[in-house]
């Protein structure tokens, strides 16, 4: 599944800091890798510019959405912390977990995600995969 | 780079500072085939 102009190809390399926060995003083709030293931190911070630029919380609706959009350009994002897995989203992901605790089986949930979702988890998720959003819309707008 | 991006809705909310240093290329997969 592709979007109109085909699959999309994402190359290099981008350290963040968010109010201190480290994150680094490494792209090779059609994977994108987030670690970031305190996922929650920074997905709290993702979604605190989500929402003051819609004025809305993101969530499941939107995460679904942004899954969509990365399957459709053919990316597989990966969030992690520095030592374990967090989430896969998009291109390939088939995740009944995901359907089930998430409301999307393009997002699939590691093992630490599934026990914080019930309580809040899927704010990670979907902040995390944003930035991957940001780049996806500023690489259609500039085609 | 470095950005102000705002925590809340209205043109006096704080804001967070993001720092970026790096390169991200995005492209059409046909586009990077051909180098």
């Amino acid at each position: 599944m592709t979007g109109p102009h085909g699959p999309l190809n994402l190359t290099g390399e981008l350290s963040l800091e968010v109010d201190g926060v480290g994150v680094q995003v490494h792209a090779d083709g059609a994977d994108v890798r987030i670690v970031a030293e305190d996922v929650g931190d920074f997905v709290a911070r993702v979604r605190e510019a989500a929402t003051a630029r819609s004025g809305v919380a993101p969530g499941r609706r939107d995460l679904g959405g942004l899954a969509e959009a990365l399957a459709e350009a053919g990316i597989t994002a990966h969030l992690a912390s520095p030592t374990r897995p967090v989430a896969v989203a998009g291109a390939g992901v088939h995740s009944p977990a995901g359907g089930l605790l998430l409301g999307t089986r393009l997002v699939r949930p590691r093992a630490a995600v599934v026990v914080l979702a019930v309580g809040g988890g899927r704010r990670l998720l979907v902040a995390g995969a944003s930035v991957l959003a940001l780049g996806l819309v500023l690489a259609r707008r500039r085609r | 780079m470095t950005v102000e991006v705002p925590r809340e809705t209205g043109s006096d909310a704080p804001r967070a500072t993001w720092r970026l240093n790096g390169t991200l290329r995005i492209t059409t997969a046909e586009n990077a085939s051909r180098g």
